[in-house]
């Protein structure tokens, strides 16, 4: 019976690291199959962005970061339809840009996941700046003079000739900053802390440690992190999508981990209890 | 959106779900043609990515302006140009004036916005008492409180870690490791995210979900 028990550990210890790589792939593919739907509780932080957002009253001008490259779609694309649909829903008026060399893709996808963008009148409801370079330099820039980093839009239109951009020119013109996935402490050091101007958003996961003290001294007023936080706020605009899809598949692969390193760790505490060397 | 059936977005749909699946044999079958294949194609599309967007941001930001005669954007195009005289042996010493620039305006601009919300605040948020709070809020304010004392004791080199020293920057250490495990656990969440959106896109792409 010993001998049995010992031949199992060890054989689970020598395993093919590809099994388990399938294992996961498995674990990630079925949810989306047969989604389980798990019920998805709503942090306050989460909370308060979300609040924060239908806030905005109608008119007022909101400047949207989309520090977000294709790679990050699955992290933050259902978070950032969220914060737009909510922010069209209160009449606000917004100008897109973004630190990622594919920002220009991002406002695409954007575009065909909230078909309604199409329908405002460019210029005076909505602008996509497009790419700028330059972080902390250019948002400092921005807040003085956003003509200056960006003379023209992305389509090459001169913001002159642009009525929002005219009314919306400089840090004290705008309602709030919401920043994606990154690039959120040029917002807070550059137009939060200077001029007042309340900064949120969502970051990808591995971004919500760094947030967190940001969060807990009042820099920024909420924050939703991740694929976890996307499908919060859709849960909050009661318009459960991809976010909350998602969650499901990605709940199953750290259920395995969790499952994972209990197994890859009970040969050792087994062979430790046993006095083996 | 619908499935595409126009040729070149099906071929431009089969190619994404065949290269997610070249990138992703590597973590199955080590380093492989099709891995290479794929990283290879990958690191030269988004090379010429950011050549294309590099050049547009110069041309709408500085050289357009300048050919509608405003003349001072000559002055960042020079300092630009002075970068790739790094690579001219003979006057690698121009690039040091845009270098010196870049870092100086950097320095200034990061350094008078950090000393706020980075320090200022941090500090005050972590000794001010969360009033009328939680149980649990209590929990995280000392928590954080004495973990910052004992993180902080930790990276104080000019003491041996003896006497007092020795229990605070054991727990410090203790501490930093709880904070890394949190950062540890947030890394695989983001990473298992971008799985799970490739394994999303390949089965919209094989017409099991819709796209």
């Amino acid at each position: 019976m010993m001998s049995e028990k010992k031949d199992i550990w060890d054989r689970l210890d020598k395993l093919d690291r590809r099994v388990y790589f399938w294992i996961l792939i498995i674990a990630l593919t079925v949810p989306y199959i047969n989604p389980i739907g798990l019920p998805i509780t709503v942090k306050p932080s989460t909370r308060a962005l979300y609040e924060g957002i239908q806030g905005v009253n109608e008119g007022e001008i909101v400047l949207v970061d989309i520090f977000m490259s294709v790679s990050t779609w699955a992290e933050c694309m259902g978070g950032l339809v969220v914060e737009v649909n909510t922010l069209l829903d209160q009449g606000a008026k917004l100008v897109f840009l973004g630190d990622s060399i594919d920002v220009a893709r991002s406002w695409d996808r954007l575009n065909e996941l909230i078909p309604r963008l199409q329908d405002l009148e460019y210029g005076e409801d909505v602008v996509f700046l497009g790419y700028y370079a330059g972080q902390d330099a250019a948002a400092s820039q921005m807040a003085v003079d956003m003509s200056s980093i960006f003379p023209a839009d992305h389509f090459g239109t001169p913001l002159g000739d642009l009525p929002l951009m005219v009314e919306a020119n400089t840090a004290d013109d705008y309602a709030m900053v919401l920043f994606t996935a990154e690039g959120e402490v040029k917002w807070i050091q550059q137009w939060g802390e200077p001029y007042s101007i309340p900064v949120a958003g969502m970051g990808i996961a591995m971004k919500g440690s760094a947030l967190a003290p940001y969060l807990a001294s009042g820099d920024i007023f909420g924050l939703a992190v991740g694929v976890r936080g996307a499908a919060e706020l859709e849960a909050l605009a009661n318009a459960p999508a991809d976010a909350t899809i998602r969650m499901d598949a990605i709940s199953m692969s750290h259920l395995l981990f969790v499952i994972l390193i209990i197994l890859a760790n009970l040969p050792l505490i087994i062979s430790k209890v046993r006095g083996e060397s | 959106m619908a499935y595409p059936t126009e040729l070149w977005a099906l071929t431009g749909l089969w190619v994404g779900a065949i290269l997610t699946v070249a990138i992703y044999s590597y973590m199955l079958y080590k380093e492989n043609p099709l891995y290479r294949l794929a990283e290879h194609v990958y690191i030269g599309i988004a090379f010429a990515i950011v050549a294309v967007v590099a050049v547009q941001n110069t041309n709408r930001i500085a050289v357009t302006p300048l050919l509608n005669g405003e003349i001072v954007f000559i002055i960042p195009l020079l300092l630009g140009l002075g970068m790739y005289t790094v690579f001219i042996e003979k006057y690698r010493w121009v690039s040091r004036y845009s270098i010196a620039t870049l870092v100086g305006v950097m320095l200034a601009v990061v350094t008078s916005g950090i000393l706020i919300p980075n320090i200022i605040n941090q500090v005050a948020s972590t000794i001010t008492p969360p009033m009328g709070s939680t149980m649990m809020d209590w929990v995280n304010f000392f928590y954080i409180g004495f973990g910052t004392i004992c993180s902080v004791s930790y990276f104080l080199f000019t003491r041996e870690h003896t006497g007092i020293l020795a229990p605070t920057a054991r727990l410090g250490r203790l501490v930093l490791m709880v904070g890394l495990g949190v950062m540890f656990g947030n890394t695989v969440l983001f990473r298992m995210a971008m799985l799970a959106g490739r394994i999303e896109y390949l089965l919209q792409v094989v017409g099991i979900l819709p796209l």
